[in-house]
């Protein structure tokens, strides 16, 4: 069985050390808790790691679970990183990646984290978890729960797509739609974890939760052969992936399994709601909430960045940038990546194509750079917000019909 | 109709009157500017005592487990105070004032990392000195969280 590791909290800001706890913010100056290991973790080499199962729990010794019995897998991770040479072709870039993260078993890239979030959940003994989502989170966790055999309560804005409230209410989590934004959500959320005792993933657990997004870029560095790219575009909401696809990077580099990282981090957000690429572009250190998000793309609907300030600092000390899309050119970038690539995403999936696309059109991003796009999302859940699509056409059950619709 | 206020009944007409009276002279910011009655009991029995500008509005104040280790532990209260702003003051005189700069840096501006909300809408720092009503509910958080 894979050796335990010893971890702790401490404060991202102040740096105050916390044991191996249940909280989430420090109670100095309120910064988040970030989880940490005790330096014994980077006993681990690259041929362990590659002999062990395809899953996110393969990077066991950068994951902050103690006890290996609670570990809560349904298969996150180890998705493909696909070399999407068609589509790199129409935007003009010569190596490109599409990290696939449709294919986690709940169809987004919130299996990992609530994967983790789960197992912590079953050994800090919490009798049941929770999560404050945009529509994906909610089925990650309920799923992850199911398996756990632990209730869950959902916290999402009403104005969610159907299909990822029925798809989390039928693993059976107590589904409770707020009419509201997905902050009053949050917010509400963070009220059951202090009042309820409830294990809200996002909320109280969330210094582990955020440690399961991290295997992404351990994946992307491990799939590319050990080595991390140029740039790597994250769709991004409250900052949280963004901030551990980066820390999973560094903890490869400081571990020894990649050397010379010097990954520009880009962060792509839809522009109704695109609060840290205003902070960036403006050059401000304030990030302004944004109170009503205006977009169809309700994965990425956070008004109130939770990791925001963390993903700023990012994408101005690794060089990258942040850029804002409207929902046309990602509903668009959800077809372009479907009909060139095969991947069928959500719009808050493909923005990261859209992002690409622009930088590209805008010359800050090289035409020559190793680009990684991350694509979060399926886009199944997402179907309602794609326009008809005008190939479709209905014949008589004759040859002829046939000749004639295709012209042949 | 008689109104009962304070032990006292009141015609309907007088009270409303009163009341009508009170809240012009509240809206226009004079209320102040009232002469002081010779009767040195008046206050007793007329509802003009109730001018807002004298009282400050009550209203419940929200923090989560992180705060309470500032307020003696405590999660809810009934403040009276005239502004989020005076919430904050009003809670340093009784629980110390480590809350106070916890809460807000040294040039007074709420910090980073905490959001205030009243009835369930997030405050921007321009608004901590809006005034408070009667029955506000404050809730104070730490931001980071959800995503």
């Amino acid at each position: 069985m894979l050796s335990g590791v010893q971890v702790f909290l401490r404060c991202r800001e102040c740096g105050k050390p916390f044991g191996h706890v249940l909280a989430h913010v420090c109670d100095e100056c309120f910064g988040a808790l970030e989880a940490a290991y005790s330096p014994d973790r980077y006993s681990v080499s690259r041929t362990m790691i590659e002999a062990r199962p395809p899953s996110m729990w393969r990077y066991w010794e950068f994951l902050p679970l103690l006890d290996a019995s609670k570990k809560v897998d349904i298969g996150a991770g180890y998705t493909p990183l696909l070399r999407a040479e068609r589509l790199a072709k129409k935007l003009g870039v010569t190596r490109l990646y599409i990290k696939n993260d449709t294919v986690n078993p709940t169809f987004s890239f919130k299996d990992r984290p609530s994967s983790l979030a789960v197992s912590k959940a079953r050994e800090f003994g919490l009798g049941s978890v929770g999560c404050a989502s945009t529509g994906n989170l909610a089925g990650a966790t309920a799923a992850h729960a199911a398996s756990a055999g632990i209730p869950c309560y959902v916290f999402m804005p009403n104005s969610v797509e159907r299909t990822k409230i029925k798809q989390a209410a039928l693993y059976g989590a107590e589904i409770l739609l707020v009419q509201g934004t997905y902050d009053d959500a949050n917010r509400l959320a963070a009220l059951a974890a202090d009042r309820l005792g409830i294990g809200i993933v996002n909320v109280n657990l969330r210094p582990y939760y955020v440690e399961g997004s991290k295997t992404m870029g351990l994946e992307i560095a491990e799939q590319l052969g050990w080595r991390a790219p140029d740039r790597i575009i994250v769709p991004t909401a409250s900052g949280a992936l963004l901030s551990a696809i980066f820390k999973g990077i560094n903890e490869a580099e400081q571990a020894g399994l990649i050397r010379d990282s010097n990954v520009a981090m880009t962060c792509a957000q839809p522009l109704g709601c695109s609060p840290i690429v205003k902070a960036f572009r403006e050059r401000t250190d304030r990030i302004e909430p944004v109170r009503h998000p205006d977009t169809v793309v309700q994965s990425l609907a956070i008004g109130d960045p939770g990791d925001g300030y963390q993903a700023l600092k990012i994408l101005k000390e690794s060089g990258g940038t942040a850029v804002a899309l409207t929902d046309d050119e990602c509903l668009e970038a959800v077809e372009l990546l479907a009909s060139t690539e095969g991947i069928f995403a959500e719009p808050g999936g493909a923005i990261s194509v859209a992002a690409l696309k622009k930088l590209v059109e805008l010359g800050e991003v090289g035409r020559d750079e190793e680009v990684v796009c991350c694509v979060t999302g399926t886009g199944l859940k997402t179907v309602e917000l794609q326009p008809e699509p005008n190939r479709v056409k209905t014949i008589p059950p004759t040859l002829e019909g046939v000749r004639k619709a295709l012209n042949l | 109709m008689y109104y009962f206020y304070a032990g006292f009944r009141y015609e309907a007409e007088i009270y409303e009157e009163s009341m009508r009276l009170s809240f012009n002279l509240y809206a226009v910011g004079v209320a102040e500017a009232v002469p002081e009655s010779s009767d040195p009991n008046e206050h007793l029995y007329h509802p003009l005592h109730m001018n807002p500008l004298k009282m400050s509005p009550k209203v419940r104040v929200t923090v989560t487990a992180v705060l309470a280790n500032y307020l003696g532990g405590q999660r809810d209260f009934i403040v009276e105070a005239d502004s989020v702003r005076a919430v904050i003051e009003e809670l340093a005189k009784k629980y110390g004032s480590e809350i106070r700069r916890r809460l807000f840096d040294e040039e007074g501006r709420l910090r980073r990392y905490i959001n205030i909300y009243v009835n369930d809408r997030g405050l921007s720092h321009q608004e901590l000195d809006m005034r408070l009503q009667d029955g506000d509910e404050v809730l104070i958080l730490p931001a980071v969280s959800g995503g």
